[in-house]
């Protein structure tokens, strides 16, 4: 008789009792390029998406973008990455630069021995081309070719950006990308 | 051994020794006379012995005589119903009768206790042989089980399991299990917590009992909608986080932040909602059981007798005891 008035009640009373369901928080918002929710200030240079996750053997495009940047006609970015783990299979202009009016120059290097990709990105001529905000400056496809995690970081002693008259722009913050492979 | 015991003296064995060693195939005829009601009417002391008579058949170690058949030989004796009451009469017609055995007995009350006097005695000899009384303190009731444990005390049987069991569960509520239940505070609530509602329908309160039904299912459906809403919100919620994650333009992430928090706002009135709606349906439904037990049938309605506490009498202890119950 008990049981069935467990059964028959207290179970639908504890069910209506515990119905609120469990809301998100708000501080959800993990964006790389949210330069709300970003923890440094800008303008920065960061890795999107800033968590690669790479199946072994398979490959993972990674852009390098900067953000809240002003008048940027020049840049020089250098990474680094753990060659042990990862190689580069390919890099190529990122669409910041390429919708500008005018077709950038643009270079990269990877050097294997050290693990390094130096990239350069201006435009030449000196008609003030430049370009303002948030974009991608190079895509580069690494494909892991051992297990583990590593990360992608930036040289900050480097890295420079500069305006179409050749002045530095300060770069005041740095993301850091993490390779984890599935 | 017993029964060698009486041949080798050179004496009969008791008629009871011998019931006990026959088995099916060798059983002793038997002819039961109408015990004597000594302060109870004949009625009751003539059901009392059919259900003695009964109850010695159910034994299988005897073969009893029809009571028409033996109602027919004392009307032929020109005797009524109860008047062959003596010994030698009852030997006269056990003679009559073919049968080995007969019995007969008294049923007597002295002011709150009953007693049952019964003896089996030879119609050839007219020895007795077996005698067995039970005094007996309770309602007339319980008399049906004492009687029923007698035939096989009689017989020199052991008494069944089941009747010992029933013995000491005590006397049954025939009042209940004969005519229509009677319906109490304790059934009104064990419904009502079953089914909002159905308790005040089950005492008569059709009002009331409608109206927490449908309360209840309107909170209930209130409650489910809210949580329709809130899986809806969820899904669009986690479409935006999904959109912002993908997002690379500013604008962009901007916008489907805007959504998200937006998606999240209505997850939370519709949670707000379904908490309202849920706790309002349980504590309804807590309410109208409390309302039922309140409202429930009472003695005047021909339900509970009041306080579930009673004196009642135990037959194996032969002692007064104090018994809660509660009726569900």
């Amino acid at each position: 008789m008990i049981k069935r008035l467990v059964i028959f009640t207290l179970l639908p009373l504890m069910a209506l009792m515990s119905c609120g369901q469990d809301v998100p928080p708000e501080d959800v918002y993990d964006n790389p390029l949210d330069e709300d929710e970003v923890t440094y200030e800008t303008p920065a240079l960061t890795f999107y998406p800033i968590d690669i996750s790479i199946d072994l053997g398979s490959s993972q495009a990674v852009d390098v973008f900067v953000l809240d940047i002003e008048n940027l006609a020049g840049s020089h970015v250098k990474l680094s990455y753990d060659k042990s783990k990862l190689s580069v299979l390919s890099m190529s202009v990122g669409e910041f630069f390429a919708d500008a009016l005018q077709a950038p120059v643009f270079f990269a290097e990877n050097d294997t021995e050290t693990g390094t990709i130096e990239i350069n990105t201006s435009f030449l001529g000196s008609d003030s081309v430049s370009v303002s905000g948030t974009g991608s400056l190079a895509s580069i496809v690494f494909q892991l070719t051992t297990d583990g995690e590593s990360s992608l970081t930036f040289d900050v002693a480097s890295c420079e950006f500069v305006d179409p008259d050749d002045n530095s722009i300060e770069i005041k913050g740095f993301g850091e990308g993490v390779v984890n492979a599935q | 051994m017993q029964i060698l015991a009486w041949e080798i003296t050179g004496l009969e064995a008791p008629g009871n020794l011998k019931l006990k060693r026959a088995g099916k195939d060798a059983q002793t005829t038997v002819a039961v006379m109408d015990f004597e009601g000594r302060g109870i009417s004949m009625q009751e002391a003539q059901t009392l012995t059919d259900r003695f008579t009964t109850s010695l058949s159910s034994t299988q170690k005897v073969v009893l005589v029809e009571r028409g058949t033996m109602n027919d030989v004392l009307e032929e004796q020109g005797f009524a119903t109860g008047e062959c009451a003596s010994d030698e009469c009852a030997a006269e017609v056990g003679a009559m009768l073919g049968v080995e055995f007969m019995i007969s007995g008294a049923i007597g009350k002295l002011g709150n206790a009953y007693t049952i006097d019964a003896k089996m005695f030879s119609v050839a000899t007219g020895a007795a042989e077996s005698m067995k009384s039970i005094t007996y303190s309770g309602a007339v009731e319980g008399l049906i089980v004492e009687i029923e444990i007698l035939a096989w005390d009689i017989l020199g049987l052991d008494i069944p399991r089941s009747l010992k069991k029933r013995r000491n569960q005590g006397i049954p509520d025939y009042s209940a299990a004969s005519g229509p239940k009677r319906k109490t505070k304790g059934g009104a609530l064990f419904r009502s917590l079953v089914v909002p509602g159905f308790g005040q329908l089950y005492s008569g309160r059709k009002m009331s009992g409608f109206g927490f039904m449908l309360l209840e299912a309107g909170l209930i459906g209130m409650a489910a909608k809210s949580n329709s809403d809130y899986t809806t919100f969820q899904s669009e919620y986690d479409t935006q986080l999904a959109n912002y994650n993908a997002a690379t333009v500013p604008a962009e992430i901007a916008s489907y932040k805007a959504l998200v928090d937006q998606a999240r706002t209505d997850m939370n009135g519709a949670n707000d909602q379904l908490v309202l709606f849920s706790s309002a349906a349980a504590g309804i439904w807590v309410v109208n059981a409390l309302h039922a037990f309140l409202t429930g049938p009472t003695f005047a309605d021909g339900g509970d007798q009041g306080l579930p506490v009673r004196l009642a009498y135990d037959p194996l202890t032969k002692q007064t005891r104090l018994e809660w119950r509660l009726n569900l």
